[in-house]
């Protein structure tokens, strides 16, 4: 029991600290932003290990570990890069409106600047990462990090500069005309489908991917559980992505949350359905991404919607992502994982009902043209400047693994190293010693 | 670029070529033999860990770096002046260190090998293991797809055409493709049956898709590795 005289320490504790904290509330304002930011680049990061169990799930088993080296190698030299040179193309002095020109390598700045870098950093990673899953099982290891390199060093941080580059001083062209792209539908994963779509190009479908009337042939992935964890996974970093990208703690990252989430389950009913109507198969991979197209819809608007336009935006993009699966298939083009359609068509439409269901403007068509070239400009810088990359590398370096090197799966024949040892009689290469 | 599908009788010959420039005699060999054994196969980046294993313990240690490089390079020249191929004296010094037996065991299946073992009906293991191999793998093609499977011959007999080999040699395994001899008679390289079965899975791929095609070449494999008349050959080495 406490005495009248515990009572009356607790009192004077409380009445201090309280006065404490009306006297430091910006500090702790300040402060507080700063744990959310680093909690949130902490759940963009975790996206990583969604990437990786998604990717390597829908590989077969002879690729697992090189899908997973990818990713990881990703979020390794991605980071590094990014703070190198990235972070100051997107984020530095931006007088020109296309890039930035300050804070490479940023070693000495004040602690809100760290604590940005860190989530950025978390961004740039998830872009660099979206063409691996892509380009899975027939790619060059080496040359993949050369394009990942390339990638988070220039093409990201370029088109970022245009949208968010305003930062420090200056601001980027699209940002100046108004265009809507509040946690990167356009930026992140509108840029990273682009540059999957480049890689993809370049590199040729999968051995036998493709009938010879052109016709797609099914090359299932060797764990699905896995790819259904790591879809979770992703809807779970992704209230850090969107929610993170106020920057600040503050009330609207509940509306935030709340949009992601319900953009996200629309977007697995958006699937199913389409599903449906088109009288396919009901596919758990395919719902999975239907859910995670939902989840890059709702990136640009996640702010600006309310939840009603949110489930609609999330509903179409689960539609979209199944429309341009058939496309690509159509047009023998081989995406592994889906990427194209989830990052690239459903960042389009993102991008677009960002505009269409603005707030406060409804359906105003000032606000839609600018998100159009803002779609525009996204397609047009990433898509030739990764071909034209690509194409190079495939030149110097080679892209694409030999057919030996197919055949025996790219964890032997690029790593020496076999994700399935217990499972070493089914493989298609000789022991290793 | 870089060809990577350079024979091993090639790789052999850089590997030994570098390495003579700062070992030799039986520590040449021995490493040479180590080559063969562990790294002959072996993606690019294991040549590190090869020049480590070479030079553990010894006084050479501190010149990894500079060994290393001389690999590297050596193997990444378009035409580098290479010395002859060391499979003789390897053999030699193997059956010398660890008995015939061993030696048989490890260059077996060495490219060009000067000491290949043969079957009873006098062809060559890895030759034998390979007719075995593709006969197995279009069997199991056949009871999936009996459409497709005839085009397997075809696919591998046109690889074996387009390959800038040893005519002879090659001339063999394409009758025996076509059908004009029943077994092959010449000694054939490892590297030229493993490029001609890869083409064969590639025109699998195409024409029955890889699920088919993987499982048909597993089982292919899983099958002929207990055949007897091979051993210690394995099929795994024309993969």
């Amino acid at each position: 029991m406490f005495s009248n005289r515990n009572w009356f320490v607790v009192f004077l504790c409380i009445f201090f600290s309280s006065s404490a904290i009306a006297a430091d509330s910006a500090l702790s304002q300040a402060a507080g932003d700063s744990v959310w930011i680093v909690v949130a680049g902490a759940l963009v990061f975790f996206m990583q290990a969604g990437f990786a169990l998604l990717e390597s799930g829908m590989s077969r088993t002879k690729n697992s570990i090189n899908v997973i080296m990818k990713n990881f190698v990703d979020a390794s030299v991605g980071s590094i890069v990014f703070w190198l040179i990235g972070f100051g193309i997107m984020f530095g002095i931006n007088q020109s409106g296309w890039f930035g020109t300050s804070h490479f390598a940023l070693d000495h700045a004040e602690q809100g600047d760290y604590t940005f870098l860190f989530f950025q950093a978390m961004f740039a990673a998830t872009a660099v990462t979206i063409a691996s899953g892509a380009m899975a099982e027939r790619t060059r290891f080496s040359a993949y990090i050369f394009g990942a390199v390339i990638i988070c060093a220039v093409i990201y941080p370029v088109y970022g500069s245009w949208v968010w580059g305003s930062y420090v001083e200056g601001t980027g062209w699209l940002s100046e005309k108004g265009f809507i792209d509040f946690a990167g539908s356009s930026v992140v994963h509108s840029i990273g489908g682009w540059i999957a779509l480049a890689g993809v190009i370049v590199l040729g479908p999968r051995l036998g991917r493709f009938n010879e009337d052109g016709s797609p042939r099914d090359i299932p992935g060797h764990n699905l559980t896995s790819v259904a964890l790591g879809g979770f996974i992703l809807w779970l970093g992704w209230f850090g992505f969107n929610a993170g990208s106020t920057v600040a703690a503050d009330e609207s990252i509940g509306l935030i949350a709340l949009n992601t989430h319900l953009a996200s389950a629309a977007g697995a009913v958006g699937a199913l359905f389409t599903m449906m109507l088109l009288r396919k198969k009901l596919l758990m991979t395919l719902t999975v991404n239907g859910a995670l197209a939902g989840l890059v819809s709702i990136t640009a608007g996640c702010a600006s919607m309310t939840p009603m336009y949110a489930v609609i935006t999330g509903l179409i993009g689960g539609a979209v992502m199944i429309f341009s699966t058939l496309m690509l298939e159509k047009m023998k083009i081989d995406d592994v994982v889906g990427a194209i359609p989830v990052h690239g068509f459903a960042g389009v439409w993102g991008t677009l009902a960002a505009g269409v269901f603005y707030q406060e403007q409804m359906f105003n068509v000032d606000i839609i043209i600018v998100q159009l070239i803002g779609i525009a400009a996204a397609f047009l810088w990433a898509f030739p400047v990764a071909l034209v990359m690509y194409f190079l590398i495939h030149k110097t370096v080679g892209l694409r693994i030999e057919a030996i090197g197919e055949q025996r799966g790219l964890d032997y024949s690029e790593h020496y190293e076999i994700g399935y040892p217990e499972f070493h009689n089914e493989n298609l290469h000789k022991e290793i010693s | 670029m870089v060809d990577s599908s350079k024979g091993s009788d090639y790789k052999r010959r850089a590997v030994y070529t570098a390495l003579s420039e700062f070992i030799s005699g039986d520590d040449l060999l021995k490493a040479m033999c180590l080559w063969q054994e562990e790294y002959a196969d072996a993606p690019r980046h294991a040549n590190n860990q090869f020049v480590a294993q070479v030079l553990n313990g010894t006084l050479l240690a501190s010149k990894h770096a500079v060994i290393h490089l001389k690999l590297t390079t050596i193997l990444l020249e378009k035409d580098p002046i290479l010395k002859p191929d060391p499979l003789t004296d390897m053999h030699d010094y193997l059956v010398r260190k660890k008995g015939r037996d061993h030696a048989d065991k490890v260059l077996d299946h060495a490219i060009n090998s000067v000491v290949a073992t043969t079957t009873q009906d006098g062809t060559h293991k890895n030759v034998k293991a390979f007719e075995l191999l593709v006969n197995e793998f279009i069997n199991n093609v056949a009871q999936t797809d009996k459409e497709h499977f005839a085009g397997l011959n075809v696919a591998m007999s046109n690889a074996a055409k387009t390959l800038n080999r040893d005519n002879d040699k090659l001339l063999s395994l394409i009758e025996w493709f076509e059908g004009l001899s029943l077994s092959i008679p010449n000694r054939i390289d490892t590297d030229t049956l493993r490029s001609v079965l890869n083409a064969g899975y590639v025109e699998a791929c195409n024409k029955v898709g890889p699920v088919v095609a993987d499982t048909a070449l597993s089982d292919a494999v899983k099958k002929v590795e207990l055949d007897v008349s091979i051993k210690p050959f394995s099929p795994r080495d024309l993969l």
